[in-house]
């Protein structure tokens, strides 16, 4: 017997939402804790190293080191550094040469808001 | 800690399944020869305790309710454990602490999945992608094995392991397998056949990754007075542990070390009270080959893993023989059953009758080792020989 379900969501970001509305445009908005100065990207609204709810939103470059890349069943992928996060992401590659050692954040190529990383900074985000 | 005895197990085999049958089919089975291994009756069962990960593989919400009506168990506390890959040994956690706690004399643990019959496998796969952080990773439309491959990467980068280090495991683990019944993938295999396998994400090939499985494990808990004297005299739970580590794999100082595994292990062992080094047998999350390196290491069960793994500690006729079972790798993976069966494995090899590859020596204290998302929820339990 065949059973077909579908299914769609309305989702809504709360808190969130200056972080992912900045991501939709392809700018880096990070939290930083005013208690102890730690940058977080993607942005949490508790800070993840002294849990202090006092952050707020700082935005970043764009630029990011890539440390490690795979391809995965369809796209690629990397860990990187975004120039002033004390975290490394995982971000989805868009036209990153084999060897380049960074990329910058761009608009996502799809209808999620995720983190892209294209190669030229011409395609960062910008913000308004 | 007084010791929890596993009074009776079983399970299914591990497959992919196209003869007719169906989840609550095999979670009924190893429930009812489960009873029958602990020679004990349905209303001696005091809690039933459900493992599943997902009910997007069934599409049956609340199956804990289902399943207890289809054991005919009623008038029971009744409940389900979710921890992603975790569920099934998160489960049997839940149950020894009903037992401990005086609550329950006899706790049954079902933990089922059918990951490879209901849906495409394909489709398996993009769920998993929503299994980790699902408003990070879930938006890029990253798959398991590519987060699994950049953490494999940052630990290969940090001890100079390779892809030959990883393809040795799979190779073993597999040749393991065969020996093992209810296994799903027994095969005779080199490295070079692991390395010619297509890349699935670097460095992961598809011989180096746990297959979709489907099946059902049990085993039933109780302390020693409320058990028959054929189930009295079984292996114990002397050490449980559990800790989580964070959830995006960017946010970890060492994205390549599993280090809530030595946390988990460390309450497991302290439990117990005894030392890494007292372990001598254990049964690890291999969900990818590499995994099963880096749970080794974050269990603290080596020192220098590659080192060890090349001389060949970890084989059966090793001082610490790892995944006898097969492994995921071999065994198959079931989710919400896997860790059902890795306990029900050490505890047969304690008990000297389990059905698969044992070790050269007779062991005496075992190690369980589950996890969730990219060891992200971490289980360890320790067994002693009756």
């Amino acid at each position: 017997m065949k059973r077909q379900l579908t299914l769609e969501y309305a989702f809504e970001f709360g808190a969130l939402e200056p972080y992912y509305s900045a991501v939709a445009r392809g700018v880096a908005l990070a939290s930083v804790c005013e208690q102890c100065g730690y940058a977080a990207f993607p942005a949490r609204i508790l800070c993840p190293k002294c849990a202090s709810s006092y952050v707020k939103w700082k935005p970043l470059l764009g630029r990011a080191q890539i440390v490690h890349r795979t391809t995965g069943a369809k796209h690629e992928f990397a860990l990187v550094r975004f120039d002033g996060a004390d975290t490394q992401t995982v971000v989805r590659l868009h036209t990153i040469p084999p060897h380049a050692s960074h990329g910058w954040l761009i608009v996502p190529r799809d209808d999620l808001i995720g983190l892209w990383l294209g190669a030229a900074a011409s395609d960062a985000g910008k913000e308004d | 800690m007084d010791p929890v005895v596993v009074a009776g197990g079983a399970m299914t085999p591990f497959n992919r399944r196209k003869d007719g049958s169906s989840w609550r089919d095999w979670a009924r089975n190893t429930f009812v020869a489960a009873l029958a291994d602990a020679d004990l009756e349905r209303q001696d069962i005091d809690v039933l305790i459900v493992a599943s990960e997902s009910d997007f593989f069934t599409l049956q919400l609340n199956p804990a309710s289902v399943l207890a009506d289809d054991l005919a168990l009623f008038g029971k506390p009744v409940m389900r454990v979710e921890g992603g890959g975790a569920s099934g040994h998160l489960a049997v956690q839940a149950a020894t602490m009903q037992v401990l706690s005086g609550q329950a004399d006899r706790v049954a643990v079902v933990g089922v999945e059918a990951l490879a019959s209901h849906l495409p496998g394909a489709t398996v796969s993009k769920l998993y992608g929503l299994s980790f952080d699902a408003w990070t990773d879930g938006m890029i439309g990253i798959d398991s094995t590519a987060l699994y491959a950049l953490s494999a990467m940052a630990f290969q980068a940090r001890t100079g392991a390779n892809e030959n280090d990883f393809a040795a495991v799979a190779v073993r683990n597999r040749d393991n397998a065969r020996l093992n019944e209810f296994a799903h993938l027994p095969l005779a295999s080199s490295v070079d056949e692991v390395l010619s396998s297509p890349i699935i994400a670097a460095p992961y090939h598809r011989l180096d990754c746990s297959p979709l499985s489907d099946g059902a494990a049990c085993i039933i808990l109780g302390r020693g007075s409320g058990l028959p004297d054929a189930a009295r005299d079984r292996a114990r739970l002397v050490g449980i542990g559990a800790a989580n580590d964070r959830v995006r794999l960017g946010e970890r100082s060492d994205p390549g070390h599993f280090g809530s595994k030595r946390i988990a292990a460390g309450r497991a062992l302290a439990g117990a009270g005894w030392a890494h080094t007292d372990i001598d047998i254990a049964e690890v999350y291999d969900s990818y080959s590499g995994a099963q390196l880096q749970a080794i290491e974050g269990l603290g069960l080596s020192a220098d893993v590659i080192a060890d793994e090349r001389a060949g500690r970890f084989d059966a006729q090793g001082d610490l023989p790892i995944n006898l079972s097969g492994g995921l790798l071999g065994q198959g993976a079931p989710v919400g059953a896997t860790g059902v069966a890795q306990v029900l494995a050490i505890a047969r090899q304690l008990e000297g009758r389990y059905w698969g590859r044992t070790p050269s020596r007779t062991p005496l204290r075992g190690l369980v080792d589950t996890h969730g998302g990219i060891a992200t929820l971490c289980a360890v339990s320790i067994l002693e020989a009756p």
